[in-house]
């Protein structure tokens, strides 16, 4: 990552701005679409996902941003099965690092968002942790649902986005997330989170990354 | 711009390859497994005595495998004042044939049946769910002419929850 990072920072544009000349950045609202979760989806038969991305330019170097999406997934452990599904909104801002030359419009940046996600989950299989086995350990087939669970987290990004064609962008951003909030069924736990990911028994840390595919609709200039 | 496509390309297989590495999920032994049912052994003459048995196997009723008698998974022990057994999950109980063999190397078998109601309390992702055995009873089966070892059965700990202490203690 900081390989490339260096690298773009790195790129020389053989021509020199005069000092007359004066290259205006264009604002608007970018959007798109997050390539990873259509990735996923196609590629993992447990994963069902959609996230739209947006970001508004406020000025040369802030952005407001946020996401937004649904997320479906079977999980499948060694004594429990269950599935998750809901949706999810994440809000906050962009800042970009990345020292544009001339009329380039690329970022390097850092953000941090505040998430919701409302779900429920189905418990469909459980078993016993048992030291011996004596007796055959059952297996229990159920359909349990809970339903209203939510979350509320924190969530660090850091970024590329590169502009490819005119006001169309690629990009990649790895992200960072701490929950907050949770509310968990009382005999049950909430094994995934749509928008923050699977959770851990010891910390309530989340990782994640997106491809964003999107385009700026053009406002003004400035 | 095909430099950037190049870096995109390298960032893209890196996290692709990162996010494959998940942390295993072991259930980890130091969490709690299904308790068992522990019986501590007193004298039926002064039941404040613990009184161990000289040689000790015990057996589910229509089983020929011997139940683990402790967390070692030990079947036969000789001078014990307790062992911690497992219960099966039904609704029908655990039957129980205590079989104690006495220095003379006579056999004498008694049932004990075990009736509970059950319980589960969820554990983690990793070990998933343990049972529990609420309001616990125990009845020594009637025996004809009367040659028991067991005099009687007493449930100390009605709820099975945990490991930490006896549950029922029978008197011989």
């Amino acid at each position: 990552m900081f390989l490339a990072i260096t690298a773009v920072a790195q790129t020389p544009e053989s021509t020199i701005a005069t000092d007359s000349v004066a290259f205006k950045s264009t604002y608007g609202l970018r959007i798109g679409i997050d390539a990873a979760s259509l990735l996923r989806t196609a590629i993992d038969d447990n994963y069902t996902g959609f996230q739209a991305i947006a970001d508004y330019r406020i000025n040369k170097r802030w952005y407001a941003a946020g996401e937004i999406g649904t997320e479906q997934v079977d999980q499948f452990n060694e004594r429990i099965d269950a599935s998750t599904s809901g949706s999810f909104i994440k809000l906050g801002a962009d800042y970009n690092f990345y020292q544009n030359w001339l009329d380039m419009d690329n970022m390097i940046y850092a953000g941090m968002r505040v998430g919701y996600a409302t779900f429920g989950q189905e418990l469909t299989r459980y078993d016993y942790y048992q030291d011996n086995r004596y007796f055959p350990i059952p297996t229990n087939e159920v359909s349990q649902e809970f339903s209203g669970l939510s979350t509320i987290w924190v969530e660090l990004q850091a970024g590329l986005k590169v502009q490819v064609l005119t006001n169309l962008y690629l990009g990649v951003n790895v992200h960072l997330r701490r929950s907050v909030v949770q509310n968990q069924p009382n005999t049950f736990n909430n094994l995934y989170i749509p928008g923050f990911g699977r959770t851990y028994d010891t910390s309530n840390i989340g990782v994640g990354y997106g491809y964003g595919i999107s385009y700026r609709i053009p406002l003004f200039k400035k | 711009m095909s430099k950037r496509f190049l870096f995109l390309a390298a960032a893209i297989v890196i996290l692709t390859l990162s996010s494959s590495c998940e942390k295993d999920d072991l259930c980890a032994s130091e969490f709690a497994a299904t308790p068992r049912l522990i019986i501590i052994f007193k004298d039926q003459l002064n039941p404040l005595l613990t009184k161990a048995v000289t040689s000790l196997q015990v057996r589910e009723v229509g089983q020929t495998a011997f139940a683990p008698l402790n967390t070692m998974g030990a079947t036969v022990l000789t001078a014990v004042d307790s062992i911690a057994i497992p219960l099966k999950f039904d609704t029908a109980g655990t039957h129980y044939e205590f079989i104690r063999t006495d220095a003379a190397g006579v056999e004498n078998t008694d049932t004990v049946t075990f009736t509970y109601e059950l319980g589960e309390v969820y554990v983690n992702r990793a070990c998933g769910f343990r049972a529990i055995y609420n309001n616990v009873i125990a009845t020594v089966a009637q025996e004809t002419p009367v040659s028991r070892w067991v005099q009687s059965a007493t449930t100390l700990q009605p709820n099975i929850t945990s490991n930490a202490a006896a549950h029922v203690e029978i008197r011989h």
